[in-house]
This record gives C-alpha cells, structure tokens and sequence, in this order.
C-alpha cells in the first residue's frame, strides 16, 4: 500500500496546542535537556547494519507524554484503558492508518475457566480451574513457558473478560467452547476481535488516552546500559517528519508478532522462510519493535516458536469467519478429514499438531475438511448470518445428506460416510479408538443435516516468542536486570505459552498483561 | 593514455544517463509542473501545461466541468472510475485544492471528517451501497463503517482497495 504513513495535520495542530498549555514544563525540560549536550544514545545494534550508526540523545523534545503505548490491537488498548483509569497521560500510537492491528480482524475468541454469566455452569459443560487451565497452558507449549508468566494470563483472564463485558459495553456469544489443547470447556465466542478492541479502546477514551495514527516509532532512546538508566522517550516519524517525545513515566511496547516479517522469520525458524507459505496477519506484522528494544539491551526468547494456524483459507491464508468454525467446533462434534474422506488426528489436537498432521499428507493432501452439521452452528458460536455468508462467498459448501456433500467437494463419498457414520458410533459409546479424543455429551453426533464443509490449510499465524518481560510486564535486559520504564505486553513478548500457544489463550494474554502493564506504568514516578 | 579515455567514456555515459532519466521521468506520469489552486475546473494546462493528458482527439475541455463530462462519460460508456485521482473529480466539480487543504503552500493530509462533512455520513454511505458484489465496500466486521475514507480512495495516486490485502476476491469498482 502506498502513502500509509501520511500524517494527520489537524491532529497534530490539536496536540501541539493542548501541550502548550503544558509549556512551561516543555521550556524546561529543553533548558534541563541543554545542559547535557552531545550524550550518545545507549545502541546494541549489530555493527554495519543502518541502525548500528551512532545515535546522539535529542537535545531537545519536541513533545511529552506520561505514558507512551506502542501499538493500538488488544494489548495496547488494555494498557491505555487500564493506565488512564489510574490517572496518567496516555498517548498511544500505531503506524499504520488503521487502529487495531491484527487484532482487530481477529477470530475474537477468549479462554478463560470462569465469566460472568455461568456459561459453564448453565450448559453443563463439566469442570474447569484456574489451575487446570494454568496446567494447559504448560503443557500445551511443551513446558517452555514460563510458568510465573502463564499463571499471570490464567489468573487474571476471567476478571479481564468480565472487566470488557462491564466497563467496555463488549457483547460475546452466549455459547463456550472447547478447543484444540484445552482439557475444559472454557473458549469465549464473540465473532470477531473488534469487540475485545472497541471495548477496550472505549474505556481508554473515556479517561483520557489518546490515540494517533500514522506514527511510527523509529527509536528507543536510553542513555546506557546501567541498570538504573530508564527509557527517556521515542524517536516518532509522521509522513516525513520525525519528532522526539520524552516518556515521563514510561513506554509499553504492544506492537505484536512479527509473522510478516520474512527476515525475521527466516533468522529463528529457517523452515518458515520464504514466499510458498500463506499468513493470517496483516501487513504491519514486523518486528522492528523487537530489534529496537534489543538495541537498548532488552531480553528476547523463543524467536523460533512461530505458530501455523491449521485452518486457514487454503487459497489467501486469511483467518475468515468460516476459518473459525474447525477452530471453534471440536468440543460440539465437528470431524476434520483428509480430502479422501477419512480422520487423520483427534479434532482436540492443538495447533501445532493439527498443522503438522496435514503437512504430512503431502502435496496432495492440500486442502483438508471440517465437517459438521447444521444444528452445530449456534452451539459452536457461530451464526446464521456468518454461515449465510460464507455460503455465498463459496467458502462453506452444503447438502441434505453426507453422500451429497462428499460428490459436491469432489471426495469419496462412500469413505466419508463411513467416517461420520464410524464417528457418531464413537460418540455414543464415549471413546475414540482411532485418535483417542476425549469423547463429551456436548458432541453432537450427525444424524440430520443440512450437513456442511469448509477447506482449510496451515498459515504462518502467531509468534510465541519475543521480549522477555517479569510477571509485572516489566522487560528484562540480557543481563537479567529490569530495564526501568519500559514495559510489554501481548504477542511482542515471549515465554508466556512456550512451543506452542493454546487457541483463544492470546487475548486474554494481551489483556491481562496489558492491563497489569498499564496499572505498573501509571504508578511509576516522574 | 588508456585510463584518460576510459574517464571521459565514463563520464558521458555518465550524462547520457542523467538525459535519458530526466527525460524519462517527465513521462513517467503526469504530475503537474505547478499546482493552480484557482484553476477552472476544465482547464487542464493551468496544471499540466503543455503536456498531454487528454487522448488524441478529445475536445478542450477547458471550458468544461464534470457535468458537462458526464455528458459522454457515462457508467456503461467510457466510465472514468478509476482512470482519474480522486482529486481531479473534485477539481471538475469545482471543489478546489484549497476548499479542503486550506491557503498554504505546504498542503498536509486530509483527516476523514474534512470528506464527511461533504460527503455525508459514513453509516448513510453503507446503507447505499448494501447490495454490492460481492460485500458491501462501506462496512465490515473489523472496522464497522469507520475506515479512513482516504485509505481507498486515493486522492493524488491511483486508487486501491484496501481490503483485497486480505480478501483477494472483494474486487470493487473504485472512484
């Protein structure tokens, strides 16, 4: 896209107008700044690259602020919402023309063991803990999580999705899931993540935050790398201009994954290199926040964790709503097969192994199904409308019976009548020979139809690794110390979910951390 | 000897580049020697001068304005969207580079509001356009009705899509 950073005149005009009413301190930060001329910027930027050239602190700035986010999906908005609750000047920022980043096209899928309506409780869906879904979260990544960092997400995850629901306005489907990974019924529906970053960007406004568009950090500045020197500010470039805020209180990096970043990518994980693999993310999904605060001494871990999401659109890798629907569906029923018709691993797999299994088909395994039936949708927390859609954009495919929908897909229909009619056997008599899911009352066996199908396919989606933040959110250098006022949370940071990330554990991952990020910021002294 | 001559080769190669990219450049596209903020709606050379932007065998369309256009560019015949920045529709319908940037010599960004205040409201544009094919271009599940006006409708480059970065079937016909 071309001119995405074209800068936003009237806002600038309207900012520079109400900080000069703040004037008298500017004047004196510049007469404060003054009297240390020539100090060079603290720079760990691998010598000969552009960034390696030596960096002198601004002399003066042009702007401040309190607190400083970067990045407008659901960690940054969580921090500003939280952080202009508790009083500071907030000022967040993203560069691109657009608020929300990936989060906002998200699935708005949420795993938390509790909320505020019973959902668990009221279907029957079994059991469910903080502690068991801590555990899951181990175990699903292999145990390379931290375990304090997921004990923060899974502790805090119910209080932050009632925190959205009540404060926020945010509305979610009235439906719980259990998805790939998980060992309870605990993923929260809501059709997209939009709802989660309006919520949240509603309470922000409420107290004050600001936010501004179009404007890309370009530099952390630090003075050196003792433990006591704090981040001093940003470097922020506007269309062509590039100005200098101070940060009195502190910055948090929210600037997500960095699955669009082919470099990147390639340097941690060699085997996601190159253009043959499809991606969910949007274009601003890069890593230059990483490389700056790696600059400046920061900490990062896990880089090579990079997460497909298995059922992508096969053709364009987007994450769609008919995309949602083999995510959301396994705990009602839903049944993934070959494009022979035929079971290749538990539906309740997680991600990495759903991927994997399909990738192991070979070439012409491309693209596999999900199968299920009409009266799943709105127990899955899908829709009429969504499927309506879907139907229309030819990317849903159905028929009366199972036979019909095999000729129409083009696969063996006695193979997959055999495969359904095998599985609702497995359902009734609760246990799953061939793959050993865990078989639950709330899986609906196939009987009636209409019946449906949607192709999906393995697409680079989430990165599990990045900075390596403290269970305050507070980013930790390489030599183990916090680095003072500087803050992340969300997708940016790493050792929260370890190998692998559970489905529906990333917002509550931005929220809670955001939320914890911006409650820290806000009570750091000037 | 053979390194004086291989000098001055070097450096008319040198300039012979220069030329041909100077020249090249002023053909590359149209861009307007000068910008006329007073410029009557028609008259093109009061921007371009004397290069040519019209095709062979149109009339002068300096006396001329999009109503007057209309009169041959029709949606079925010789349909414009597309072909022109979108700031040259404005210009032919008497909108100015100054009714929107202001009097300056440094013209800044617009922000979405400037094109509401003309264009009307955003969720009034998207009951408009509810039938389109394949899905209506004015809202989304992601951003509602509030996407920057600006991010499709380009006003001094062509215009794009912006959805297709994702959504490679939503191929609109855009102004």
């Amino acid at each position: 896209m071309s001119n995405i950073n074209e800068p936003l005149q009237e806002e600038i005009t309207q900012d520079l107008t109400n900080s000069s009413r703040r004037g008298f301190l500017k004047t004196s930060l510049a007469v404060g700044l003054a009297a240390a001329s020539g100090a060079f910027a603290l720079n760990m930027a691998s010598p000969g690259t552009a960034e390696a050239a030596s960096r002198q602190l601004p002399q003066k700035w042009d702007d401040s602020t309190e607190v400083l986010i970067i990045g407008t999906g659901f960690a940054g908005c969580s921090a500003a919402a939280q952080a202009a609750k508790d009083g500071a000047k907030v000022l967040i920022v993203d560069k691109m023309r657009t608020y929300g980043g990936n989060s906002i096209i998200n699935g708005g899928v949420y795993a938390s063991s509790g909320d505020k309506y019973n959902y668990r409780q009221k279907y029957n869906l079994g059991d469910d803990s903080v502690d068991q879904h801590f555990k899951d979260f181990l175990k699903g990544g292999d145990n390379y999580s931290i375990p304090a960092l997921a004990k923060v997400v899974a502790e805090g995850a119910t209080d932050c999705l009632n925190w959205m629901i009540d404060e926020g306005g945010a509305v979610i489907r009235p439906a719980l899931l259990k998805t790939g990974g998980h060992t309870a019924y605990r993923t929260h529906p809501a059709g997209s993540g939009s709802v989660y970053v309006n919520a949240l960007k509603k309470i922000a406004e409420k107290h004050g935050a600001k936010y501004k568009l179009a404007s890309e950090v370009t530099w952390i500045w630090r003075a050196n790398a003792d433990p006591k020197s704090p981040v001093l500010g940003v470097e922020i470039k506007r269309g062509n201009k590039k100005e200098n805020i101070k940060v009195k209180n502190g910055i948090v990096i929210a600037s997500g994954g960095f699955s669009r970043d082919a470099k990147m990518r390639a340097a941690h994980y060699p085997y996601l290199a190159g253009d043959d693999w499809n991606c969910t993310n949007h274009p601003g999904a890069t890593g230059e926040m990483i490389r700056y605060a790696e600059a400046i001494g920061a900490d990062s871990l896990q880089m090579c964790f990079i997460q497909l999401y298995p059922y992508a659109d096969p053709d364009t890798g987007i994450l769609d709503s008919p995309a949602l629907y083999p995510f959301n569906g396994p705990g009602n029923g839903i049944v993934y097969v070959t494009n022979q018709g035929k079971r290749f691993i538990s539906e309740l797999a997680r991600r990495d192994h759903v991927s994997f299994a399909q990738i192991a088909l070979g070439p012409k395994g491309k693209p596999t199904y999900t199968i299920f039936s009409d009266e799943m949708i709105e127990k899955l927390g899908g829709t009429r409308k969504e499927v309506d859609a879907g139907l229309k954009h030819g990317r849903f495919i159905v028929a009366d019976t199972i036979a019909e929908l095999a000729k129409k897909i083009g696969m063996p229909s006695d193979a997959l009548v055999d495969t359904i009619e095998k599985h609702n056997r497995y359902l009734a008599e609760g246990k799953d020979p061939e793959f050993g899911k865990q078989i639950s009352k709330a899986m609906t066996p196939m009987v009636t139809g209409p019946f449906y199908a949607v192709p999906q396919w393995p697409a680079i989606h989430h990165c599990m690794g990045g900075l390596r933040i403290n269970e305050n959110a507070q980013v930790i250098d390489v030599f183990g110390n916090v680095i003072p006022k500087l803050y992340a949370a969300g997708e940016v940071t790493g050792g929260v979910h370890g190998s692998n990330r559970l489905g529906s554990n990333a917002i509550p991952d931005c929220v809670v951390f955001g939320r914890v990020a911006g409650r820290n910021v806000a009570k750091e002294k000037a | 000897m053979k390194t004086h001559l291989h000098q001055k080769a070097a450096k008319s190669i040198f300039l012979f580049n220069i030329i041909m990219i100077f020249l090249f450049s002023q053909t590359l596209w149209a861009a307007p020697k000068t910008t006329q903020s007073n410029a009557k709606a028609g008259d093109c050379a009061a921007c371009h001068d004397k290069t040519k932007v019209l095709p062979e065998k149109h009339v002068d369309t300096k006396k001329m304005n999009w109503e007057t256009c209309k009169t041959c560019h029709t949606k079925d015949k010789h349909n414009l969207a597309g072909k022109l920045p979108g700031s040259h529709f404005h210009q032919l319908s008497e909108v100015s580079c100054i009714d929107c940037h202001g009097k300056t010599a440094t013209p800044e960004a617009l922000i979405m509001e400037q094109c509401v205040a003309c264009h009307g409201s955003t969720s009034k544009l998207a009951e408009k356009t509810k039938d389109v094919h394949p899905t209506n271009p004015h809202t989304s599940p992601h951003y509602g009705t509030e996407l920057d006006c600006n991010l499709c409708h380009r006003q001094h480059t062509k215009s794009e899509i912006y959805c297709t970065q994702c959504h490679k079937k939503f191929n609109f016909k855009v102004k």
